[in-house]
């Protein structure tokens, strides 16, 4: 960039960045956030809980556009109501497991059609003025309580080939896919070629996409893996807590995720990906850390923006 | 012994109100592109549309705003110190490098330069051309 001012007042100083994105990681870009809920109220007591003032504190202090949830209750007016206390926000047609709100405008965003119609997996189109196209998929995956582990395959199977349709009938692999994927990162279902294959670096989902028998995968970047640990101990090391009985428990489980395809790599804002345990004066833990069933979810939301302005 | 109404009594001194008080770089950013709201007709508005409040830095998203499709796109951002509110660094959409503005007129170089870059015209007028 040439500079016509006094270089002793104003200089162009060079790249500050590194991730390849218009916004250096550690900037808020004004881009649209998003955020995962499971709110866990498809089985009974769900209408107990104050999900609509629940989601409008998340939403008033995290600047939340796209809010997107798994088993919300059964009305969504109640959430509705609340939200547009915070904004102009307004539901999206969705199958009854999600719930899809937007203080956007609703005519961005478009719901596909996919071949075969899955109530456990939702997809849209988001086209915002001047801003790349996005695909956003919300998933619900079967749990390995009530599921076999051929059903959790069988599931990711058909969630990568629809994904997979849509990319080619829409011309571009800017996918977004997020959701209760009841499963870790780490287990085949997210990392295998036969589930989403999504590997916890950039440069790892940056490679070529891999052939294996004459079929090529290609990757997904996962960046739940920076989420993992007590390195900062103000911040849980998972979405959902399982304290079982098993000679193996890791207690804390990362089942709520997003993951993007390698071309959104460089614009998912890393620094503004966040398990929320609370927002405003309301917590949704425990005093002891653990995800407050009762009174919130037995799933932490996640929130997370892109810059989707072409550079 | 009486204590004074404090009710009635403005206790603080009197602060400098004036234009040439020092203006935090949100007011001289916000001010330079007010404009745009007349020079569009209304169509397109410049406008702050988050604060970001760390330790030691004030960080600021303006954005425009086409009312007509009830959409913002975020189209600059800024940076600076709260202590002593210079060096701004600005990040502005479509430009490959941020600028650094030590001082005022230097942040109003910046935004001169930035406003009537090509690229911002080109914007600008996209969003005119959605709104009607």
């Amino acid at each position: 960039l040439r500079n016509p001012a006094s270089s002793r007042r104003f200089v162009g100083q060079g790249v500050l960045w590194t991730s390849g994105s218009l916004v250096a990681d550690n900037w808020c870009s004004g881009m649209p956030r998003f955020m995962f809920w499971n709110l866990n109220s498809l089985h009974g007591t769900g209408n107990d809980r104050p999900f609509g003032e629940l989601l409008a504190s998340l939403v008033r202090e995290h600047d939340i556009e796209v809010v997107l949830l798994a088993e919300p209750p059964e009305s969504l007016r109640f959430i509705h109501d609340q939200l547009r206390t915070v904004g102009p926000f307004a539901p999206v047609a969705s199958s009854r497991r999600f719930g899809f709100l937007t203080s956007l405008n609703t005519s961005f965003v478009t719901p596909v059609e996919i071949p075969v119609p899955n109530d456990r997996m939702n997809i849209f189109r988001l086209s915002l003025p001047l801003q790349l196209d996005v695909t956003i998929a919300v998933i619900h995956a079967p749990d390995r309580r009530n599921y076999k582990p051929a059903t959790q395959e069988l599931f990711f199977d058909q969630c990568r080939s629809n994904l997979e349709w849509v990319e080619k009938r829409l011309g571009h692999t800017r996918t977004i896919v997020t959701g209760d994927f009841n499963v870790n990162p780490f287990e085949g279902a997210m990392g295998s070629v036969r589930g989403m294959h999504a590997v916890m670096t950039r440069r790892l989902a940056g490679r070529q996409a891999r052939r294996i028998r004459g079929v090529e995968y290609g990757y997904f970047y996962n960046p739940m893996w920076n989420l993992y640990g007590d390195r900062d101990a103000t911040k849980p090391p998972g979405t959902y807590y399982f304290s079982g009985g098993d000679t193996h428990e890791i207690y804390w489980h990362m089942l709520d995720q997003v993951i993007v395809r390698p071309v959104l790599g460089s614009m998912f804002k890393l620094d503004s990906l966040r398990i929320v345990t609370y927002a405003e004066e309301t917590a949704f833990c425990t005093a002891g850390g653990l995800p407050d069933r009762l009174n919130a979810s037995d799933h932490f939301p996640i929130v997370f923006e892109l810059d989707l302005r072409a550079a | 012994m009486r204590m004074a109404d404090t009710n009635t009594i403005n206790l603080w001194p009197e602060f400098d109100l004036s234009e040439t008080a020092l203006s935090s770089p949100k007011e001289v950013i916000a001010k330079a592109g007010a404009g745009l709201k007349d020079k569009t007709k209304g169509l397109v508005v410049f406008y702050p549309m988050r604060t970001t409040v760390s330790a030691d830095r004030i960080e600021l998203v303006f954005s425009l705003w086409v009312a007509a499709l009830s959409y913002h796109y975020p189209f600059l951002n800024a940076q600076f110190p709260i202590k002593t509110l210079y060096p701004v660094q600005l990040v502005v959409d479509k430009f490959p490098a941020p600028f650094t503005a030590v001082d005022e007129p230097g942040l109003i170089a910046a935004l001169t330069l930035v406003f009537n870059a090509d690229a911002t015209k080109e914007t600008i007028q996209h969003l005119i051309s959605l709104s009607r």
